[in-house]
């Protein structure tokens, strides 16, 4: 029975039949009443009468549902919305994996010295022990040439072509000649595929436009193999200016370079084109206007008759930075190098490749539990389906004249006696250099193992 | 006195040798098999105490139980793991004044969850379990036959790790069984507990 159509008794409130007289629930007489009043005065359709319309209202799949309606509109406008200016929060050295600008990168922190592109044709097919970690396309990897005939400097295909020239200079006898972080290093191979020649770039290819004015430079110099040069000797100092919140190369930068003794060592103030000339010390100036300046120290001498390689013991970092007020701190230091004996003759230098062997051989060592590292063999000891795969590609923190240093991370994964899956992360920095040839290690710190 | 110190001469190495053969075994066992968890399948072995209620007074028995695991069903490493184990289960019941006898065998699924804890050799579990079972009675003023029933059961453990390849674990549940009648004999609904401690082995490499 509908409850709008019931009648009820005026009295007890029962409901009641219309065609009865007298109420069954309490005996009154409902005929003295009208009608009217033995009709419920709430009508129907009445919210708030109806126990199932109120229970819709607060149903709680309606509020769901409006809830679930609102969130995807404001995510909707949300999605849609013009994303801000955000800067970018800087990179660190070691996480280098999935960078745009790889090269920016590395001197942001001043760990590499050049940088080698995903597609660089150098890079030569990967081994199946760290094959599902790799990503050395994104990585800066520092390629190295040494100079072993005479010194032929080569441009390459700078992003100015108008500046782009050939030369040949005197045959210096050990020059440390560096990558421009600017020249890609498929560039360079189409260049010389074969020989080893010394490639670099020249300097303010782009120094007629203007950097933009929203942009925070910083200035940053490649790291040089060593800070001591015979009479004689060239030096290409190279350079970049990276905008700090996006990390990547300003085009349009001008970039000043002086002696502060042309007498020891003069440089080319446009194209940082260090020509050592008599036994002494000097320090040349890189300024970048806005961007910084960086000071670096060089030395002079003549040549010792010794040839012995073991006694080229490293030095401390002689080269210095100095940085105006209104730069950032975030310009980066030249990574520490290491001055040799001076008649030392200069090893192979290890290239990508052979830092790629290198960690294919750690982890390899690793994986065979033949590495003796406390931490790693109670890690390894325990559990099963053991993983040992790489997290970042290997990246170039400092140069000396022996080799490179490298550091890269590593993920640990196994289960342990309980089924759960245990993963940890270490970041590994190996010593990388080249002897008869053969690329060998000679030190690797293993850091301690953390959750990622 | 000669001769028993020949004697102790002659047990001494025998006593030695088993124990070295006991000792091979162990290791052999380590080095070739594979603990349970760790690895993804795993074969546990067990001894099985439970009690069956008889009319109005509770009858303990001893078994064995004999389950396959599975124990990669579904692991992270904040939640822990979660494992499914299948398997065969027999106890056999003597009653203490009529000398009666019940078997009861089965066979049952068991859930186990490893949570998520620090610790790197003992491994508490949760777990439950569905058994189908079969009851065997041997009564001797009574009409003797079998029925089924089903047990459902929750309960926990502890795995305990012996070596790189073998837990140690030791469990209890709380579990609720029924029977069908088996003549003149009623099994009413009853609820009882199960413990057990075994050997579990994990395999492949």
């Amino acid at each position: 029975m509908s409850t709008a159509n019931a009648h009820h008794c005026p009295d007890c409130k029962a409901q009641i039949n219309p065609d009865l007289r007298s109420c069954r629930q309490c005996g009154s007489d409902v005929g003295v009443w009208p009608e009217s009043q033995r009709t419920p005065l709430i009508l129907p359709g009445n919210p708030a009468f109806s126990a199932d319309v109120v229970r819709k209202r607060t149903s709680i799949p309606r509020i769901v549902g409006a809830t679930a309606l609102g969130a995807s509109i404001i995510g909707t406008v949300l999605y849609y919305m013009p994303a801000g200016d955000v800067a970018k929060p800087q990179p660190i050295a070691s996480a280098s994996a999935g960078s745009a600008d790889a090269s920016a990168l590395g001197l942001e922190s001043g760990s590499a010295v050049s940088a080698m592109p995903s597609d660089a044709p150098l890079a030569a097919p990967m081994s199946t022990d760290s094959m599902p970690a790799f990503s050395y396309g994104d990585t800066s990897l520092t390629r190295t040439v040494a100079s072993t005939g005479p010194q032929v400097i080569t441009q390459a295909d700078a992003p100015d072509r108008s500046l782009a020239s050939v030369r040949a200079s005197a045959p210096p006898p050990r020059e440390p000649i560096v990558e421009s972080p600017s020249v890609p290093v498929a560039r360079v191979a189409s260049i010389s595929p074969d020989s080893r020649r010394s490639v670099t770039a020249l300097v303010g290819a782009s120094r007629s436009a203007d950097p933009s004015a929203d942009t925070s430079p910083s200035l940053s110099l490649a790291p040089i193999l060593s800070n001591i040069l015979s009479p004689g000797q060239q030096l290409q100092l190279r350079w970049t200016v990276i905008d700090r919140r996006t990390s990547r190369r300003v085009s349009g930068s001008s970039v000043g370079f002086t002696s502060s003794r042309q007498s020891i060592a003069s440089v080319d103030s446009k194209t940082g084109l260090v020509v050592a000339r008599n036994p002494g010390s000097t320090v040349i100036i890189i300024d970048g206007g806005s961007a910084g300046r960086i000071t670096v120290r060089l030395i002079v001498s003549v040549p010792q008759p010794s040839t012995e390689v073991a006694s080229a013991t490293p030095t401390p970092a002689v080269a210095s930075r100095t940085t105006p007020p209104v730069a950032s701190p975030v310009v980066s230091v030249p990574a520490p190098v290491a001055a040799p004996a001076a008649a030392a003759p200069r090893t192979e230098m290890p290239d990508a490749d052979d830092v790629r062997t290198m960690v294919d051989r750690f982890i390899r060592d690793v994986r065979r539990d033949a590495v003796r590292n406390a931490e790693l063999t109670q890690f390894m000891a325990d559990g099963a389906d053991h993983r040992v795969t790489l997290v970042s590609g290997p990246t170039i923190i400092s140069t000396t004249t022996l080799g490179v240093r490298v550091t890269f991370d590593m993920r640990f994964s196994k289960f342990d006696s309980g089924g759960r899956p245990v993963t940890r992360v270490s970041s590994i920095a190996m010593d990388v250099d080249k002897r008869n040839g053969q690329p060998t290690s000679s030190a690797v710190a293993i850091g301690s193992l953390r959750r990622p | 006195m000669p001769v028993i110190a020949v004697t102790r001469r002659r047990q001494r190495p025998a006593i030695r040798c088993a124990a070295r053969r006991v000792a091979g075994v162990l290791c052999l066992m380590s080095g070739t098999l594979h603990a349970q968890n760790a690895q993804p399948y795993a074969a546990q072995f067990s001894a099985l105490f439970t009690t069956i209620r008889t009319g109005s007074a509770n009858t303990g028995g001893a078994g064995v139980e004999l389950q396959q695991r599975f124990n990669r069903l579904y692991a992270t490493e904040r939640f822990g793991a979660v494992s499914l184990g299948v398997g065969g289960q027999f106890t056999t019941h003597t009653t203490l004044l009529l000398r009666d006898r019940l078997r009861i065998a089965g066979v049952f699924v068991e859930p186990r969850w490893v949570p998520a804890t620090g610790l790197v050799d003992v491994f508490p579990y949760l777990s439950a379990r569905l058994a189908v079972q079969r009851l065997t009675g041997d009564f001797r003023f009574t009409e003797s036959g079998g029925s089924f029933g089903a047990a459902l059961g929750v309960g926990g453990g502890l795995a305990v790790k012996l070596t790189r390849r073998i837990n140690i674990d030791a469990g209890a549940q709380l579990i609720r069984q029924q029977f069908g009648d088996i003549g003149a004999q009623q099994f009413d609904p009853f609820s009882t507990y199960t413990a057990k401690i075994g050997v579990s082995v994990g395999y492949p490499r």
